[in-house]
């Protein structure tokens, strides 16, 4: 049994010693980085049992292939893209992602040619952030591909870089920004809906 | 004024910046124009402040689960992932 909640930072992470499976090594990987997976996972729409799966299959499989983390993205970033395909795979829905299209098209149904308003944001003009409306955004949030719940998580809650997430997801900077365009536009407009219901 | 306003975006294009990459994603004159603009526009000023909303409820949704389980989970990592 290995003592876990030991303190240490990945900066003092050695490839040599996680090679050596060494205790304290892993035990600094894990802490480090186990907590941001498992968030990353269950974002994804993973069930949270699944969720446990994919995390210890992900750093099964980073130890398994040490040696193709080159170190050019952080640790942090290289074991998401595991856990982001392991993922993808175990739904076996990766919804297709239309990332084909561009942001004009996306915006473009709510305005007039002058760019103006055609049909105006409706909902509260302050909308609080409490628990009914964490639980709504979250609910309208499995409606996302997992591409977009990938790509926003890793963009608005671990402040990742476009560069870093586009190496994650397999996609150009194009199709990130229209990915995560239509995660908010879907987002918002799903809140809309619900509001207009329950008025 | 006048001028200011030949160069003001339209509702379209700042929905467009508060859905894409976001104000700090903008020249500093760009930046100035979209305020002015969310300053003036109801619609628009909704829509930013909603979609502020959106973004602070999901970090909150997504934000690193703590805990006894979690630590627990973690000890079930690290003694599957050590030596046998």
């Amino acid at each position: 049994m290995i003592e876990s909640g030991m303190a240490i930072t990945t900066t003092r992470l050695s490839m040599e010693d996680l090679r050596a499976r060494k205790p304290e090594a892993l035990t600094a990987m894990v802490n480090d980085h186990l907590p941001t997976l498992l968030a990353g996972a269950l974002a994804i729409g993973l069930s949270r049992a699944d969720a446990e799966e994919v995390v210890q299959e992900t750093f099964v499989a980073f130890l398994t292939g040490l040696d193709r983390f080159e170190g050019r993205s952080s640790l942090r970033t290289y074991l998401f893209g595991i856990l982001y395909h392991k993922a993808s795979n175990l739904r076996a829905k990766a919804r297709r992602e239309e990332g084909s299209d561009d942001i004009e098209a996306v915006v473009g149904a709510r305005f007039n040619e002058d760019g103006m308003w055609s049909r105006p944001p409706r909902g509260p003009e302050a909308m609080a952030l409490d628990a009914e409306t964490r639980r709504w955004v979250e609910k309208c949030s499995e409606g996302l591909p997992d591409a977009q719940r990938a790509a926003f998580f890793l963009k608005e809650v671990e402040g990742e870089t476009p560069e870093a997430i586009c190496n994650v997801l397999g996609v150009n900077p194009t199709n990130l920004r229209v990915m995560l365009h239509r995660a908010r536009l879907k987002l918002r407009e799903c809140l809309e809906l619900n509001w207009e219901r329950n008025r | 004024m006048k001028l200011m306003m030949a160069f003001m975006p339209t509702c379209r294009e700042v929905a467009k910046t508060l859905c894409g990459d976001g104000l700090a994603a903008e020249p500093w004159h760009r930046r100035l124009l979209i305020r002015l603009h969310l300053s003036q526009c109801d619609f628009c000023s909704r829509f930013a402040r909603q979609m502020d909303r959106i973004c602070e409820a999901l970090k909150a949704a997504w934000s690193a689960p703590q805990g006894d389980d979690v630590e627990a989970f973690k000890r079930r990592v690290i003694d599957r992932l050590g030596p046998s």
